[in-house]
């Protein structure tokens, strides 16, 4: 079990899960801004 | 940052770039399809709101965020979340009031203060031995539907009444899935559809049905940023207590209009029952359940301008309104609701950019009315 | 930059670094850096003037090589390939007009190619001239120079702006009721004009190296340093163009990681901060002390973020095509006092201010004929070149009050070091007195800095005032 953790957590393997989440964030904050609907009466 | 000391610890730990970039992407994929195939609804509850900050007074809206802290957006539980009525439990004492409604309510052009939730809260009345506190569930668009999701809602957060304000423009069969927000929350519509056997269609193409490459975080990005904004701006909603932009000027609502006397297609004489969602409004008194339910017609610009003869506004011809009434105050007396009629309590010059805005002088007005009837209800 | 953008030339970077060799490199990063200067300028209201103000950028950077390059330089085949390269490129881009699809290289739809033709061809014309010309050209220097900054003050002074956009209105034959300063925003002039300037200064001096034409324009309008800095030294840019390094695993993590460091600060942190970061709006919306205090401190992340964020892309992709771009931050924030502070903060200006302003205006005031004592001129270089800093920002009073607040700071603090250097030393004689005399530092420089910010991200002295007075809770 030690071993697999090992094996799983390498130094590559955590940045690329860094880079992962920096990639969902980027993806997630650069969605656009502008306002889903207008407003047309009430 | 030392290029040199960074490679000396990358040498020997042995880091591809094209394998790390490889396996990020690898990331991303497995994290977007995952967020696909997990039920995500209730994301929307996590709020920092009434925690971090206070609620808002009033739903989340609004179209030039930088300039209101406030956006739009469809999911219903993060709505509630920064919302002022989800501050925690029924404080003892507090005689608990919902106000539904469409824009008018919600307060279009006023401070939170000077809507009728924000005025009758300063009226401090005391009901049943309670000091009341009136929470605005108002929110934009006509629509007895948008309304109904709402309360089942808010059912949940224990009211003690709940005052319904209408009018005209929410009854048409097809208002009732137009509300952006209610055509984009498809599930509650075809649960309450089914659950009080509305006639509606639950396949309506109006209902924006999401594939799974919509729930992804790709497909979802777009919700998901403006949770994250909505909390943001929840800071600015502290710190300055604005949630809309109010613009410098407003074009009055219209008060001549063309010799043109036709309603949604129709020019009359007959107003049809059945194109007006009596079955939602009946809905209501079902969801409701034990909690009385005070419904109000609420005000309407009288207008005495060119061809008001045959219009009362830019909305209304005289004869679909006429009926409307007729049919919601017949409705009410079959049902034993409690009903308010007051579609001509305010004076015209009272209304602000269209036929149901409201200045904070008419608010006032209206406000006294509401709270005229709601001081005396049955006590339990 | 927007995200495409930086991807685009990510990618760019990528496959430079893959699959080219040296010889094409520096004519695709000249290629890229004309197509950039297009690409990244902003749709302006004034018709066609944002396909023109490229051009201009273009043409005056290869005016100015002409004039800093020798006689014998100016002459060699490879320069006239560069030209003919960039005029031919510009004038492709003119013919997209001809697409039937919105435009994507430019800001909107190019001009008359009657009218770029003309253009290109006279300055063409001129250019074949100016080149021919058998000696120096010492005096175009000192014009060029005198050109950029007069263009400077137009862009940083809004009535000037305001009038600018007038005319130009007038020539386009557009209504001039709603002129404005901001219809002239001309992408990463400032630094264009900046590197420039070091050039022609630096050809005066005689410490220019000799560069070609494609070399020069190269190093003016490198993409990733366009719109936001660094500000490079040309005879630094030029060896990473000439020899590059070929980038080994580990290069490319820095790099990346620098990419990606700088994409997070910027997208993720400095535009979330935006939201509620001081502005002229919310500054009198804010209701109590507490919250204007986090509004200020919110502009004081999101400033450093956005601009330590753009300068990391800026190297991250720099690294990648071979150019190694200097630092520009280096932990501003953490600085125990305000020398360091701006030492350390948009660290390319301070030294382009003080090799071509403050170290010559110092020797001038100490070698005159009657010469300043040296705490004066400490005083004036020091004022004097806060106060450019601030007009280079924009030319109104609250730029001046912040170049002035950080020329004041700078004497203050150089004068209390010299006074306090004993007595300070001889209490902080343990590392916990050392850490705790820096901690207060940089508490205070921290704060310094950041109630100078309210005169930089509000527009005017009395709205600045009015939210000091806020911050202590004064009505």
């Amino acid at each position: 079990m030690r071993r697999l953790l090992r094996a799983i957590l390498t130094r590559e393997n955590l940045w690329a899960l860094v880079l992962g989440l920096v990639l969902v964030a980027l993806v997630v904050l650069t969605a656009n801004s502008g306002p889903r609907w207008i407003y047309q009466g009430f | 940052m030392n290029p040199d000391s960074m490679s000396a610890r990358n040498k020997g730990q042995g880091i591809h770039p094209l394998r790390l970039l490889a396996k990020a992407l690898i990331v991303f994929v497995v994290l977007d399809l995952g967020f696909g195939l997990v039920n995500t609804s209730g994301l929307g509850r996590i709020s920092a709101y009434n925690l971090l900050f206070p609620g808002r007074e009033r739903f989340p809206f609004g179209q030039e965020a930088a300039e209101s802290y406030n956006l739009s957006l469809y999911n219903l539980d993060a709505m509630f979340a920064s919302h002022v009525l989800s501050a925690g439990g029924n404080p003892t004492g507090e005689f608990r009031v919902l106000l539904l409604g469409d824009s008018s309510v919600w307060g279009t052009l006023l401070q939170p203060q000077e809507t009728l939730a924000g005025q009758l809260n300063a009226e401090g009345l005391v009901v049943c031995g309670k000091g009341a506190r009136f929470y605005n569930l108002g929110y934009p668009t006509a629509s007895l539907m948008k309304d109904l999701m709402i309360l089942d809602q808010a059912m949940s957060y224990r009211p003690d009444l709940v005052v319904w304000l209408t009018t005209l423009d929410a009854f048409p069969r097809s208002a009732q899935l137009a509300s952006p927000i209610v055509a984009n929350n498809p599930a509650r519509v075809r649960d309450l559809i089914a659950r009080y056997h509305l006639s509606l269609d639950p396949h309506d193409p109006a209902l924006v049905e999401s594939t799974f490459w919509d729930r992804t975080i790709w497909g979802q990005r777009r919700d998901l940023a403006d949770l994250a904004r909505l909390q943001v701006y929840g800071l600015m909603w502290a710190a300055t207590g604005v949630d809309q932009a109010y613009p410098g000027t407003f074009t009055p609502a219209q008060r001549d209009f063309p010799a043109d006397a036709s309603y949604h297609g129709s020019s009359g004489p007959t107003l049809e029952e059945s194109q007006l969602a009596f079955d939602v409004l009946a809905a209501g008194q079902r969801v409701a359940g034990q909690v009385p339910l005070l419904l109000v017609n609420e005000p309407i610009l009288i207008s005495s301008g060119r061809n008001s003869t045959i219009r009362y506004n830019l909305s209304y011809p005289r004869w679909a309104y006429d009926q409307y009434r007729a049919m919601l105050g017949q409705f009410a007396r079959q049902a034993g609701w409690p009903y308010l009629d007051l579609w001509n309590a305010i004076s015209p010059s009272q209304f602000t950019n269209t036929e149901f805005h409201l200045t904070p002088a008419g608010e006032t007005l209206l406000a006294e009315k509401v709270a005229q009837a709601i001081r005396s209800p049955s006590c339990p | 930059m927007t995200l495409l953008q930086i991807l685009v030339g990510g990618a760019l970077a990528v496959a430079c670094g893959l699959f080219l060799h040296d010889r094409p490199r520096p004519y695709l990063l000249l290629v890229a850096s004309v197509l950039a200067v297009f690409w990244f300028q902003p749709a302006l209201p004034l018709r066609e003037v944002d396909f023109w103000l490229p051009v201009a950028t273009v043409m005056l950077s290869m005016t100015a090589w002409t004039l800093t390059a020798t006689p014998e330089s100016r002459r060699e085949r490879e320069n006239w390939v560069a030209a003919a390269i960039v005029l031919i490129l510009i004038l492709l881009l003119g013919l997209t007009r001809y697409l039937n699809v919105d435009p994507f290289l430019t800001a909107s739809r190019p001009p008359q190619t009657v009218s770029i033709v003309g253009v290109l061809a006279a300055f063409a014309l001129a250019f074949a001239l100016l080149n021919r010309s058998p000696g120096r050209l010492n005096r175009g220097l000192w014009l060029v120079a005198a050109f950029l900054i007069a263009v400077f003050i137009i862009l940083k002074a809004p009535a000037l702006g305001t009038a600018a956009s007038l005319l130009l209105r007038l020539w386009t034959g557009q209504s001039t009721t709603h002129a404005a300063a901001s219809d002239l925003q001309w992408l990463g002039f400032s630094y264009i004009a900046f590197r420039m300037i070091h050039t022609l200064r630096d050809r005066q001096s005689g410490r220019l190296p000799d560069v070609n034409l494609a070399e020069y324009l190269t190093y003016i309008i490198f993409f990733p340093s366009l719109t936001a800095g660094p500000i490079d030294r040309i005879e630094r840019f030029v060896q990473d163009l000439r020899h590059p390094m070929p980038l080994s695993q580990d290069g490319w993590l820095v790099a990346g990681k620098r990419l990606v460091a700088g994409l997070f600060k910027k997208f993720v942190l400095a535009d979330t901060l935006a939201l509620i970061a001081l502005n002229a709006t919310n500054a009198l919306q804010v209701r109590t002390a507490g919250w204007a205090w986090l509004l200020l401190y919110a502009y004081a992340f999101e400033i450093y973020l956005d601009f330590s964020g753009y300068t990391d892309i800026a190297i991250g992709l720099g690294r990648m095509l071979g150019i190694n771009l200097p630092e520009n931050f280096n932990a501003p924030y953490l600085k125990p006092n305000l020398i360091q502070f701006w030492n350390s903060w948009h660290m390319t200006l301070t030294q382009w201010f003080r090799a071509y302003f403050f170290n010559p205006l110092t020797r001038a005031l100490r070698s005159g004929r009657r010469p300043l004592p040296a705490v004066a001129t400490i005083f004036v270089s020091q004022l004097s070149t806060m106060l450019l800093i601030g007009l280079w920002h924009g030319i109104s009073g609250n730029f001046v009050i912040w170049g002035l607040w950080h020329g004041v700071g700078l004497f203050v603090n150089n004068r209390w070091s010299e006074w306090t250097r004993r007595p300070a030393s001889a209490w902080a004689k343990s590392p916990p007195r050392r850490n705790l005399l820096s901690a207060i530092g940089v508490l205070v420089t921290f704060h310094y800095v950041t109630l100078g910010w309210v005169f930089f991200a509000l527009p005017t002295p009395e709205l600045s005032l009015a939210f000091l007075r806020k911050l202590v809770g004064m009505p």
